[in-house]
């Protein structure tokens, strides 16, 4: 019988599953194994069954201005990604070293701005940035924590050394897909796990519960903890409801809460209720129409104030987007040297910022070989992926930078880790390697945890690098394993 | 449990409600009016139907003239009618998708999986296999009571479903007593579409056998009005529901007793004891179509009651957008 693996094809760069010999690398032996022989109608079969699992439960996103408001499953591949346990211990000590690093940046920024004074990082360069909530400079939040949820994306190279492309300490989402591709990945396929020692996913919410109580304003014996949601129309909504459901705590839109004396309530079939921890999944800029956006209907007028009385705490807390600023990270390295004094265990890619001249003329002169993003979007929105871009294109970002440098930076084109996936061939399914990368989510409590493996994103279309739902991405089922094989 | 919680429980319960009545209201007539009735006669039991719902200026726009099936496809797939069955059951799931982390998997599975099978219908399907199709709507919506029921906390959320559920029957129910057939106490039905049109009112509220439990299968305008108006144990009679919201405004209320829950606990009991305590002469001399359009002018104000009670709660304004209430 032919095998799945036959027709794989190696692809320069690196393979996660395969050694460029085409032997299994060491953690995906027993994999490659076991699926060596699973007939190609089953594969099919389990397909469809992952499909519509998926759109049953309502696991979709919306999609951005599409007037249809059309709801869109985010397309889950079969094939596992396995991490094996030495490389894992690895992310998660260079995560956890960044994440302290970062939070220590904020609690510095909108205090002392120590590193500002001596100049590590340009006060021009965080003061010009609309990340940056100057009112909130002389407020530390509880316990000095900024961030408690952040998702930080990794991407290997060539030779499959891990970098971090982003830090992503607002709202980052993507957990719920962690729980439920293991969850669907269990049903479909039961005998895959055997004796391979996967290391489960799913304390995430409890942990998070439990970081999220610590929050509460001192004396508080059952603290009330809801999570903040824009509303059905956001592209997270699913999960939003997700957490809710696993963490037994209310979800609440901003017109279900109301402020009044500083403290929040919810509004409730019995009167008035008090809220004291908010797990908001709305960015600042509309959570308080009195404070930032005028024309937000998805904050609560007041919230800051309360916040700022410590009547409420929120997670994250307020003006973490200087310190996931796609300049103000290529920082990064030289926070951990400064307030850790320790070498960066996970690196940068390489960053050039438009707002440097000679960066500048470094960029325009190689736009057809850069990744540009513009510095204050996110989700794979405003970017110009140089190789692939046509004149036109480049062209119109060169304009853009120009008319605005410090909008703007580049970076190489990091030729990202593939790992096989099983996609649609004709009539058939084929197996084919696809670019991917990786976000492990971070919870800060008394300690900083991490989910074990994280949502690993494929770019599902041919050769493309932009690993977005948005933007035609999916994603796999991650395995960390208790060993390395 | 959150105001904005509570409503989108009881407009679920509504729009499942009206659902079930619109697809059961369409199937009896569309298969009785296929055996006997002229082009005209249709045309009166759909233009009566649509005026009672409020719907009739709407179907003109669209369609004109009053056929049976432009009527049809108004009242189950067309877009533009927010009371048709797809849009119906498109509001519930949307009022469910608000509440997901409130309602139990199963619920949220099963309304979602109704929504996705009823979206992607045509007109094609519908004419295909009409009754199967009209069919599975109903059978769909008892069915989810009964996931409702049996997986769900019995706590406010329920009780609210519930209201809403009991309110929009007894409308639905009382709306289909109003036929001209039924409004003099002395006639018996001769002519064949005069029976049918008493089959028609008690099938379309699922009546007819149990009806025929007490009364045999003689169909006398008089006692069908006493069983769909006064009967104490058959579920959709208007005063079944009239004594079942009375509970649950009652239970919902709990220990507060601001003004708008004294207010809805008081409309709710008046309105079922004008149905326990009422009677076929009083009917009959008020005029049965002027009684039933106090029933429902007190299930209106009861509605609204309820909503200032428990949806707005008092003290500040509301940025909820109200619900498509056109009944």
């Amino acid at each position: 019988m032919k095998s799945l693996f036959d027709s794989y094809q190696m692809k320069s760069g690196f393979d996660e599953m395969f050694e460029p010999a085409g032997v299994p690398r060491r953690h995906y032996r027993r994999l490659v194994e076991r699926l060596r022989n699973f007939p190609q109608k089953d594969l099919e079969l389990k397909r469809r069954q992952a499909d519509q699992a998926f759109l049953r439960q309502g696991i979709t996103f919306t999609v951005y201005g599409d007037p249809q408001q059309t709801e869109k499953i985010f397309p889950f591949d079969l094939m596992p990604r396995i991490i094996p346990d030495t490389e894992w211990r690895i992310i998660e000590e260079g995560i956890r070293q960044r994440v302290r690093a970062l939070n220590m940046f904020l609690v510095d920024l909108y205090g002392d701005q120590r590193i500002l004074d001596d100049k590590i990082v340009p006060r021009e360069l965080i003061e010009s940035s609309v990340h940056f909530q100057k009112d909130l400079v002389g407020f530390c939040p509880p316990k000095g924590v900024f961030i408690h949820v952040a998702g930080v994306d990794l991407v290997r190279n060539h030779e499959g050394q891990y970098f971090v492309l982003e830090d992503n300490l607002r709202t980052p989402s993507g957990v719920s897909y962690v729980l439920e591709n293991r969850l669907v990945m269990k049903q479909l396929f039961p005998n895959l796990f055997d004796d391979m020692r996967v290391r489960p996913v799913d304390q995430y919410p409890t942990q998070l519960l439990e970081n999220l109580k610590g929050l509460a304003p001192v004396g508080k014996e059952n603290p009330m903890v809801v999570l903040l949601t824009p509303g059905v129309f956001n592209s997270a909504y699913f999960e939003h409801s997700f957490l809710s459901l696993q963490m037994g705590i209310q979800m609440v839109e901003g017109r279900d809460l109301v402020v009044e004396s500083d403290k929040v309530y919810m509004k409730t079939t019995q009167g008035l209720e008090q809220v004291d921890v908010i797990y908001r999944r709305v960015d600042d800029s509309f959570l308080d129409p009195e404070v930032f956006r005028e024309d937000s209907l998805l904050g609560v007028p007041g919230l800051v104030r309360a916040y700022r009385a410590g009547n409420v705490a929120l997670a994250n807390g307020i003006g973490n987007g200087i310190a996931d600023d796609k300049a103000v990270y290529t920082f990064v390295p030289k926070m951990i040297d400064y307030y850790l004094t320790e070498k960066p265990i996970l690196q940068n890619v390489p960053t050039y910022m438009c707002g440097i001249p000679e960066d500048r003329t470094y960029v325009l002169e190689h736009l057809g070989s850069l990744v540009v993003k513009a510095v204050a979007e996110s989700g794979g929105y405003g970017m110009l992926m140089g190789p692939s871009s046509t004149k036109d294109e480049q062209e119109e970002f060169r304009r853009k930078i120009e008319a605005s440098p410090r909008s703007y930076i580049a970076q190489p084109v990091v030729s990202l880790s593939h790992h096989p996936c099983v996609v649609d061939g004709g009539e058939k399914l084929r197996l084919v390697g696809r670019h991917v990368d990786l976000r492990p989510f971070v919870l800060w409590g008394d300690d900083i945890t991490l989910s074990l493996g994280g949502l690993t994103r494929v770019a599902l279309k041919e050769g493309s690098l932009v690993v977005n739902s948005s933007q035609g991405g999916g994603s796999k089922d991650t395995w960390v394993l208790e060993g390395d094989e | 449990m959150l105001s904005r919680t509570a409503e989108s429980f009881f407009w679920i319960g509504r729009f499942i409600e009206r659902a079930e009545y619109t697809a059961r209201f369409v199937n009896v007539h569309y298969h009785l009016l296929t055996e006997i009735a002229t082009r005209e006669d249709q045309a009166n039991i759909w233009t009566r139907y649509l005026e009672d719902t409020g719907e009739l200026e709407a179907y003109t726009e669209l369609y004109g003239e009053m056929l049976t099936r432009p009527m049809m496809e108004f009242v189950t797939l067309c877009r533009e009618n927010p009371n048709s069955l797809t849009n119906l059951i498109a509001a519930a799931r949307n009022n469910a998708r608000g509440i997901q982390d409130q309602l139990s998997s199963e619920v949220w599975h099963f309304m979602n999986d109704f929504y996705l099978n009823l979206k992607g219908k045509t007109e094609l399907e519908l004419w295909a296999d009409t009754h199967d199709l009209l069919g599975h709507v109903r059978n769909t919506c008892y069915t989810l009571d009964g996931v409702m029921g049996s997986t769900m906390v019995h706590d406010e959320g329920w009780n609210f479903y519930r209201l809403g559920k009991n309110i929009e029957r007894g409308g639905r129910t009382a709306r289909l007593i109003d036929i001209p057939v039924l409004s003099d106490p002395s006639t018996e039905p001769r002519r064949i579409s005069e029976y049918h049109q008493c089959l028609a009112a008690l099938k379309s509220a699922s009546a007819f056998e149990a009806y025929r439990k007490f009364y045999s299968a003689q169909l006398v305008p008089k006692k069908i009005v006493q069983f769909l108006l006064f009967h104490n144990k058959f579920p959709r009679s208007v005063r079944f529901t009239t004594t079942q919201t009375t509970k649950l405004v009652e239970r919902v209320a709990g220990g507060t007793r601001r003004p708008e829950t004294r207010q809805a606990i008081r409309l709710a009991g008046a309105l079922a004891a004008d149905l326990e305590f009422g009677s076929l002469e009083e009917v009959y001399s008020t005029g049965l179509s002027q009684f039933l359009a106090q029933v429902l002018e007190q299930l209106d104000q009861l509605s609204n009651m309820v909503a200032q009670a428990f949806f707005r709660t008092s003290g500040y304004s509301t940025t909820s957008q109200s619900q498509s209430q056109a009944v």
